[in-house]
């Protein structure tokens, strides 16, 4: 029953992945790992009610919108993805 | 280093408020849900909210639901915290705090993306609740009851959906099919995927979760309502977007009924008026919803339904559904709560909270809207008109919020012997400037001279069963002023009291009678028989002091005999017994007595406390029948005692009370010791110095519970808090008390009598605030500011030597600069700034209305001068065009000024637009904006003098200095070349950012951060001379200077602190020390040479010291640290400590003179803070033990580890949880004594060391 631990590290990280959304992977796009950072961000903001208050009160927004625009930002809060950018080395191939 | 942190003023934001009946049945009742505490409210008959309990929960609270199972009397609490936890709370009317009935663990702790806590919702028939993320998870737990009639909680039910942002979840009222929920979701995966309302049903019988139905809503919706159902309404939901609200019925056949939200006339469109709140009123036959918009106007929500019964069952189906404008409130709400006895509860957003009553439910003239039918064409805007006054609502009673508290100086402005507090709260046209003072304050109701200098003042009742006091008397040195309390105050002869004679005690007697104690004998009138009987003290001998209750009275001659009275069965007043006190016959002072009062279902006191005049003793007598008049116990004092109070101390919520003795002493000095109730053993001394003058100590009653009254050269009000803590807080009025005495009348019902020199006060407590809340120590006096408060600065502060040699006659001055984006005001200022409102117009700024909504980039600001001795504001400086933005203001006096006099360096920044959370707003980060279409900030610094002549005082400009050009775009053109342009935007945004800061006065010169840059700059004829640099002193923004001789501190808006040195020999500054992990830095005080104390933005306060090593090694580099390229050394953390809530300001400040500095904090959401440095190696070791005690004998009540909650975000290091140990007072004696146990101490140690750290800045003296 020996598996290889190569393996049984990549089945556990694939699991974390699926459990855990957000966590990484070794080829993991900029694009990506920013949006995921951001969207971390914003949901600590979102769970902390004064940091939606420093947001509201140097914004001069009510909380309330600000809160709806921290919900909307979550959506592509680093950009489409579209123009996402090579990543290291599929620029080296490139050249 | 170990500090011990005490929470002074508790957070005055409220974010969530539910209402319900949770301390009994039918009982009505609101929780207040603050970032990191429950409070549990109740009204009282006169509409007052009374607080019932506070809990800390040591955790932060993100949703809060009340629920009640089917049949119950009473509701359960349910809270969404980041314990990771569900947690069902009921309270306990017993102990008078929640306590925890389930809690079930589902995730990690924290406030993360996919761990639930941030969504609450609940059947409304109690059966089941759902708990969501905001992404994709959520979880339904079924509530039911075994057969003991308990509440039981199912394992979870899973509802995940991944990639799915969540905006919202209810539960739908269905009546008692199978529980629905509703949430409004959208998946980021596709992009551009449609918003949607998705159903999830709880299957009882299969005991699982189906996501049954998703039907798409407007994209901008943001918040669903559950409309009742059954048999009461419609039931479906109701989706409010930008520009209306949709009512969407769970039968599919229906059409929808859209109506639009009404705008103000200002409003655009585009913009909207964004609801913030919600609250419904459901009693049977009505139901109503509140909204509430961001702009404070409240809008009623009628729907129309007709019955239709053309199947078997019944069923309601809408009519009409109305929008009905109610009133405008000065604030936005964040939670309201309609209570069922007809009052509305506000929890205003920036602003106080509000209690509302109900004038009408909506007029026929008051403004409204019908809704339509899908099908019509809805894109039409409605606009309406506010009211200027409240015309549907009656306010009824304030809670003052000091949230968002901005900005604050701390010191001795007023020059009243302790510091006050000056804060900046509130927010654009409802922004004040707050004076805070410690303890309380009495407000005159009548002052009225007297024909000499009064000896006592006394009052009583003419009956027992009597409200109001009867009489005022008051004792002269050889007569007596009788005055009787009715409409007015009056003198009266036929009172029965002897008039001639110098009244010593006055006290009405359980049978009505009454007792007047003068020099010359006892005068017992009885109204019952209409008699009058006299008791004579031996020949030559005089009455000195004398004390009773209802049925006993004691009496001390001038032979320092004492004497005991009591009323026998025919009412009739019999010696019992006689003591000689001492054999001293003659004594400089007068001796004192007192006897406890009786407590409910007592017939005697078994106490007296004496003092015999002689003797540095006072000691406790017994009254007890077989020991009677033998002495129990005694206290030592350092002098002869001037005053004694026997009272029983408790606290309202609690039965159990505390027999205590107060002994004051002619040196000032108060002692205050334990009487256990039995033995009468003293135990708990503890002594203190209130004052000059010799202590008067008096009994009074306050909102029906007994309070000490201290008074020296100040006052002091003692009693036991709602948490059973013993608080002692200063009183503050202008004049000097010598006699006091409490007063009940129809007027004033919690007032007292002071006799000040020759005159006779009535005074009253002001009643706008909850007198026995623990935590809430300040009052407050309240200045409105024209913006959102920034910064407050000293005037004096630049002056350090030379120019103010006339101090006293000098006004203080404190200059405040307030911001605000968005508003468009700064046209309507007069061009000199000088009275810019009249009053009519101060008015209605402040009103409803507050300010037109201008563009994102158009800001107003305006510096202000506090002048403090005429407590008046006045707008020194403003700006005059939209564009420019006042970033920092800074008061120096210039080393190569020969005058010396006083500069004002305003920093402004011009086309400044704050990269805002709004994803639609353009900018670049976003877009990928072509670079040459962004418009870069400009800074200038603008330099003013004080004018001080005789005729005008003002300042005089003097000239302007670009600090900052606009960035050029083809700066950034190498980014582009790189082939990165994903990356022109952080170089866009960070020359959006290179703007002017912070400056500060550094050794006459002017440092003035440009963001990340340092400069310094000296004064010119013609502008500021730009003598030395540095290009990139902190790696992105500096937030603030602190300067130490040659040492320059800077915060980093995201890397903490950097240490410069200035080297005036290269003309260099020198990087010391930098920090190893990164801080978002809001504020940050100077504590020493080599420390500071900095608070950042997620609610960290961090002691950085610069380790001494370094310090030296600083001096001795002989390159002076010109080489190196990187901070060669970094700060140590010396402590750390997680509070709650982001940190605005952090001061240190000597509170008593000669004691230890203390480090004052402040939190955005209103709480103020101290961190009290440990005075002994035996506290270090005491403290941190009683720390882990108390943790697992009182875990935080939402499941939070505390430790764990401490160290959010760093660990939690040389801080003790002040709090949580005062915590120790609500355990019971078991617990208290398991706890001693462990840490080989006694109660009463434990007692005095909190009481002692507690009590640190409520005297403005020392220990004794």
């Amino acid at each position: 029953m020996a598996t290889n631990p190569q393996q049984n590290l990549y089945s556990q990280l694939e699991h974390l992945q699926s459990k855990y959304v957000g966590t990484g992977h070794p080829d993991i796009s900029r694009h990506d790992w920013c949006t995921n950072m951001a969207r971390d961000s914003i949901a600590t903001y979102l769970g902390h009610a004064s940091l939606v208050d420093l947001f509201a009160s140097v914004e001069g927004e009510s909380r309330g919108r600000i809160r709806y625009h921290l919900l909307e930002k979550l959506h592509s809060p680093y950009g489409e993805s579209k123009e996402r950018v090579l990543s290291k080395k599929e620029r080296l191939t490139q050249l | 280093m170990f500090l011990y942190n005490l929470t002074l003023q508790r957070p005055s934001a409220i974010y969530f408020a539910v209402h319900g009946s949770f301390s009994a049945p039918r009982a009505i009742e609101l929780v207040l849900g603050r970032q990191t505490s429950l409070e549990l409210m109740r009204p009282d008959d006169q509409g007052h909210l009374k607080s019932l309990c506070f809990q800390e929960i040591y955790g932060i609270i993100r949703s809060l639901k009340a629920f009640r199972l089917t049949g119950a009397k009473r509701d359960y609490l349910l809270v969404g915290s980041d314990s990771g936890k569900i947690t069902v709370l009921v309270f306990n009317p017993s102990t008078y705090c929640f306590e925890r009935v389930h809690i079930e663990t589902f995730g990690k702790s924290g406030c993360r993306r996919i761990v639930p806590g941030e969504y609450l919702a609940t059947d409304p028939k109690g059966r089941a609740c759902m708990i969501g993320a905001i992404e994709k998870q959520k979880f339904v737990y079924v509530f039911n009851r075994d057969a003991s009639e308990n509440l039981t909680i199912s394992s979870p039910l899973e509802a995940h959906k991944s990639s799915f942002i969540c905006y919202g979840i209810i539960g739908l009222d269905v009546g008692f099919e199978n529980p629905i929920f509703a949430a409004l979701e959208r998946a980021y995966d596709p992009p551009q995927s449609p918003k949607s309302l998705v159903f999830y049903e709880l299957d009882l019988g299969l005991n699982h979760v189906v996501r049954k139905l998703s039907t798409p809503v407007e994209d901008d919706a943001y918040k669903i309502l559950p409309v009742p159902g059954s048999r009461d309404g419609p039931g479906g939901v109701i989706v409010c977007s930008m520009q209306h609200i949709r009512y969407k019925s769970l039968q599919s056949n229906l059409p929808d009924h859209i109506c639009p939200i009404p705008l103000r006339k200002d409003i655009s469109q585009v913009r909207g008026n964004f609801i913030v709140s919600c609250a419904l009123h459901r009693q049977k036959g009505l139901f109503f919803y509140l909204l509430c918009t961001e702009l404070g106007d409240v809008f009623k929500l009628e729907m129309e339904c007709t019955n239709n019964q053309t199947t078997e069952e019944e069923t309601c189906v809408l009519k009409e559904m109305r929008i009905r404008y109610l009133d405008s409130l000065p604030c936005p709400a964040n939670d309201m709560c309609i209570l069922r006895n007809g009052f509305l509860f506000v929890a205003s957003e920036y602003g106080n909270h509000g209690f509302y009553q109900f004038r009408s439910l909506g007029r026929e003239q008051d403004f409204c809207c019908v809704a339509v039918v899908e099908s019509k064409d809805t894109k039409e805007p409605v606009y309406f008109s506010i009211h200027e006054n409240l015309e549907n609502l009656l306010l009824i009673e304030e809670i003052e919020s000091l949230s968002p508290l901005n900005c604050w100086q701390i010191g001795d402005f007023y020059r009243e012997g302790s510091p006050q507090l000056i804060i900046g709260s509130g927010r654009r046209h409802r922004s004040a400037w707050k004076t805070l003072r410690l303890g309380y304050r009495w407000t005159e109701m009548a002052v009225s001279d007297l024909p000499g200098y009064p000896v006592g003042v006394f009052t009583v009742r003419e009956q027992q069963q009597d409200t109001w006091d009867s009489y005022i008397i008051v004792s002269f040195v050889n007569a007596s002023l009788i005055l009787s309390v009715g409409e007015t105050v009056e003198e009266v002869s036929d009172s029965g009291f002897s008039t001639n004679v110098s009244t010593i005690f006055v006290q009405l007697f359980s049978n009505n009678s009454i007792v007047q104690v003068h020099s010359q004998g006892i005068r017992h009138i009885r109204p019952d028989i209409q008699t009058v009987h006299e008791w004579k003290p031996p020949q030559d001998l005089q009455i000195q002091a004398a004390d009773g209750n209802a049925s006993q009275l004691v009496v001390v001659l001038s032979s320092k005999q004492l004497l005991y009275f009591e009323l026998d069965e025919t009412g009739m007043l019999t010696e019992i017994q006689e003591v000689e006190l001492t054999k001293e016959e003659s004594s400089a002072y007068l001796p004192c007595v007192s006897i406890a009062p009786l407590v409910s279902g007592q017939s005697k006191a078994s106490f007296v406390a004496v003092s015999d005049g002689v003797s540095y003793y006072a000691r406790l007598y017994s009254l007890k029948r077989e020991s009677c008049l033998k002495p129990i116990s005694l206290q030592a004092l350092d002098t002869v005692a001037s005053s004694l109070l026997l009272i029983w101390l408790n606290a309202s919520t609690f039965s159990k009370s505390q027999l205590v003795l107060l002994i004051g002493s002619h040196s000032g000095i108060y002692i205050r010791a334990l009487v256990d109730p039995i033995t009468g053993a003293l135990s708990e001394q503890q002594s203190r110095l209130v004052g000059t003058k010799p202590v008067v100590l008096q009994r009074i009653e306050i909102q029906g519970k007994p309070v000490a009254l201290i008074v020296s050269s100040r006052s002091y009000f003692m009693y036991l808090d709602n948490q059973l803590l013993l608080q002692t807080l200063p009183i503050s009025y202008e004049r000097m008390f010598d006699h006091v005495v409490g007063f009940c009348s129809e007027q004033c019902p919690d007032g007292v009598i002071a006799c000040c020199g020759s005159s006779l006060c009535i005074l009253s407590f002001e009643e706008d605030r909850d007198l026995f809340q623990s935590s809430h120590l300040f009052y407050s006096d309240t200045q409105n500011g024209l913006y959102t408060p920034r910064r407050l600065i000293d005037m004096e502060d630049a002056s350090s030597s030379s120019l103010t040699n006339d101090t006293t006659n000098h006004l203080k001055c404190l200059l405040t600069l307030e911001a605000d984006q968005r508003i468009q005001v700064a046209s309507l200022l007069s061009q000199d700034g000088k009275a810019p409102w009249t009053a009519s117009e101060e008015e209605q700024r402040r009103g409803a209305g507050g300010y037109p909504i201008g563009s994102a980039g158009s800001w107003s600001c305006a510096m202000e001068e506090m002048n403090i001795g005429e407590n008046s504001l006045k707008c020194a400086l403003h700006n005059t065009e939209s564009k420019e933005y006042i970033s920092s203001i800074c008061c120096i006096r210039f080393s190569n000024d020969a005058d010396s006099s006083l500069y004002l360096c305003v920093g402004v920044v011009i086309n400044y637009a704050l990269q805002v959370t709004n994803p639609w707003e353009s900018s670049p980060a976003k877009d990928n904006m072509p670079s040459d279409s962004i418009i870069f900030p400009r800074s200038e610094v603008r330099v003013y003098r004080w004018l001080n002549t005789s005729d005008s005082k003002k300042w005089e400009y003097l000239h302007t200095t670009v600090v900052q050009e606009a960035a050029n775009p083809s700066m950034m053109e190498w980014s582009n070349y790189y082939g990165a342009s994903h990356l022109s935007f952080h170089v866009a945004s960070r020359y959006r950012n290179e703007i002017i800061t912070a400056m500060a006065s550094f050794q006459g010169r002017l440092l003035v951060a440009v963001g990340t840059s340092l400069r310094m700059y000296d004064l010119g004829k013609k502008q500021l001379l730009k003598k030395t640099q540095h290009p990139r002193a902190t790696p992105y923004k500096i937030t603030s200077i602190e300067t130490c001789y040659d040492r320059i501190f800077l915060s980093d808006v995201q890397e903490s602190v950097f240490l410069y040195r200035y080297s005036a020999a290269d003309n260099l500054f020198l990087c010391i020390a930098d920090d190893y992990l990164p801080k978002w830095c809001t504020s940050m005080c100077l504590l020493d040479y080599d420390t500071v104390a900095v608070g950042d933005k997620f609610g960290n306060i961090s002691i950085l010291r610069l380790p001494p090593e370094a310090g030296t090694l600083i001096e001795q580099d002989p390159t002076g640290g010109l080489w190196s390229k990187e901070a060669p050394h970094h700060f140590q953390l010396e402590a750390c400590f997680y509070v709650g809530s982001v940190i605005s300001c952090v001061s240190k400040v000597e509170w008593t003179t000669g004691d230890v500095p203390l480090l004052f904090y402040a939190t955005l959401d209103g709480a103020i803070g101290v961190m009290i440095p440990l005075r002994s190696t035996l506290d270090m070791e005491l403290f941190p033990s009683l720390e882990l005690q108390m943790r697992e004998y009182r875990p935080p009540l939402c499941g939070r580890h505390h430790l764990a909650y401490r160290s959010y975000f760093f660990p939690v290091r040389h801080v003790i949880d002040g709090d949580l140990c005062e915590e120790f007072y609500r355990l019971d004696l078991e617990q208290q004594e398991k706890i001693v146990k462990e840490l080989d101490r006694s109660i009463i140690d434990v007692h005095r060391k909190l009481e002692d750290y507690r009590e640190r800045i409520r005297y403005p003296y020392l220990p004794v």
